[in-house]
């Protein structure tokens, strides 16, 4: 038979009532901590909450912004091919970055607004001249954003219908590779470059009718000169791809003979 | 008593702890609505990613075929898609898919071959699940060899795609033609027929439509209903 303790001795009560007491005081400390407990969890648990909507909020967001940024890529893209159908040189120029620049076929590379303006001569004045057409269609972009949101890159093509009336008629086709910055919130032109696929003759096609790719210019010549060297229809190359296989995600491997050349001749 | 008292007392605390569980697990009815938003905006948000994707995906069909870079359009096809173009019948699986394409033109172009496919006017639908879509496509085409032919071909394509593993797919790729003309006579004067199943490139299928196109006329189905009206085609 187990010995006392000197407490139960002291406070010595009738057996069934104490344990009584000691089991409700166990269950009210029980209960009140229980409370406790539940009050402050069940207010954590609403921050918890909260703080999750708030962060699927911001990752539905980013995956809007990201979305936004490439319609307005796009139609920065469309509004280039608008100016340049009709040769709003002042507007053009004004989709530039400030260091934005410009290579267009072999022509060579304009750095800058300034000299992206004047080299827009090279295509005819400011506002197009009645009996000349200028028409560059843009066609099937390919838009990617890095990782940022702040840059961003695209390929893309036009279907140029070029002539004068009554002298000439020209069919051309060409591919861009181009790049973006966005800056002050708005996105504009940092690189422009557009690889000639081919400039043929409307009376003879591109069966007999094929020309080279312009090169530069001595009546305003370029900052620099083409970054790469490559030979327009006949001749054969693919435009370097900026984006992976879309569905292996391996890097788009170009055959040798199909790849462009680096200029020896251009800055690094 | 004692057990009376006891089981009131437990029954209390039980009822507490219930009660803060409760509200800390189901929340605010407001949160549950808030979290149902936010799953639906995320929802439709996925569609237009989606949709995109699937562009991203034709246009760069375009960008390979353009330079007969086979392997890699063969690649954008789901392991069992199919191809379908013109009159030739239906190919199956990737290899297939490259035994056709190659047939077309060696592998990369060589000098003097002009292969451009220009994508175009593209109606993306997403299913409902997200996990399967089909595209509307207007292509163009200037095609040709360096002093021996030029040609101009004009059609639609009515794709299907699959999305695997998160990545858009080719499952089935179905071009009708509507119009092949050589360039110096152009469509007043000159038109090609369609294609036909080849000897030297027996499709896996006959053609599932046998079709004449221009100066022949025929309206390839709509995958979609009327936007406005909602009425089939």
């Amino acid at each position: 038979m187990p010995i006392p303790s000197p407490a139960a001795e002291r406070h010595r009560l009738p057996p069934p009532l104490a344990r009584a007491l000691a089991c409700a005081g166990v269950l009210l400390a029980l209960a009140a901590a229980a409370l406790l407990a539940g009050v402050r969890t069940g207010r954590a648990g609403a921050d918890d909450t909260i703080a999750t909507l708030e962060t699927t909020a911001s990752a539905l967001e980013l995956r809007i912004v990201h979305l936004e940024d490439e319609d307005q890529i796009e139609k920065l893209i469309d509004t280039y091919g608008y100016y340049l159908d009709k040769q709003q040189w002042d507007q053009l120029t004004d989709l530039f970055a400030e260091d934005g620049t410009m290579e267009i076929s072999l022509r060579g590379v304009y750095v800058g607004k300034p000299s992206i303006r004047r080299a827009l001569e090279l295509f005819g004045p400011q506002n197009i001249e009645p009996e000349h057409l200028h028409n560059h269609i843009q066609l099937q972009p390919i838009i990617t954003l890095s990782a940022d949101g702040a840059h961003a890159w695209s390929r893309s093509r036009a279907l140029s219908e070029i002539g004068t009336y009554g002298r000439t008629a020209i069919w051309g086709d060409g591919v861009y590779t181009n790049e973006y910055v966005k800056r002050d919130g708005v996105w504009r032109i940092a690189k422009d470059h557009i690889y000639t696929t081919f400039f043929a003759s409307y009376d003879k096609g591109w069966k007999d009718g094929v020309g080279p790719a312009p090169k530069a210019s001595s009546k305003i010549p370029p900052d620099a000169p083409p970054t790469e060297l490559y030979d327009s229809f006949p001749g054969e190359y693919v435009a370097p791809f900026h984006f992976p296989h879309p569905v292996t995600g391996a890097q788009i491997e170009i055959p040798p003979q199909l790849q462009v050349r680096p200029n020896p001749g251009a800055r690094p | 008593m004692r057990g009376k008292l006891a089981a009131a007392l437990a029954a209390c605390a039980a009822v507490a702890v219930l009660v803060t569980v409760a509200r800390s697990e189901s929340g605010d009815p407001a949160l549950a609505r808030a979290r149902a938003r936010l799953a639906q905006v995320s929802g439709q948000l996925r569609r237009l990613e989606d949709e995109r994707q699937i562009e991203d995906l034709q246009r760069t069909y375009g960008y390979f075929v353009d330079k007969a870079l086979w392997k890699q359009t063969a690649e954008l096809f789901a392991p069992d898609g199919t191809l379908e173009i013109g009159g030739r019948g239906v190919f199956v699986g990737q290899k297939r898919i490259l035994d056709y394409l190659t047939f077309l033109a060696p592998q990369g172009l060589t000098r003097g071959l002009l292969f451009n496919h220009i994508q175009l006017q593209p109606v993306i639908t997403v299913a409902p699940d997200g996990r399967t879509a089909k595209g509307r496509w207007h292509f163009v085409s200037e095609v040709g060899e360096y002093q021996k032919s030029a040609l101009w071909g004009m059609g639609s394509y009515e794709n299907e795609y699959v999305k695997q593993n998160g990545v858009w797919k080719i499952r089935a790729l179905h071009a009708y033609f509507r119009m092949y003309t050589p360039y110096e006579k152009g469509w007043a004067e000159a038109a090609q027929p369609n294609t036909h199943p080849e000897a030297a490139l027996p499709p896996d299928r006959p053609p599932t439509v046998l079709y004449r196109i221009y100066p022949g006329t025929y309206i390839p189905p709509y995958h979609f209903p009327n936007p406005v009206t909602g009425a089939a085609h």
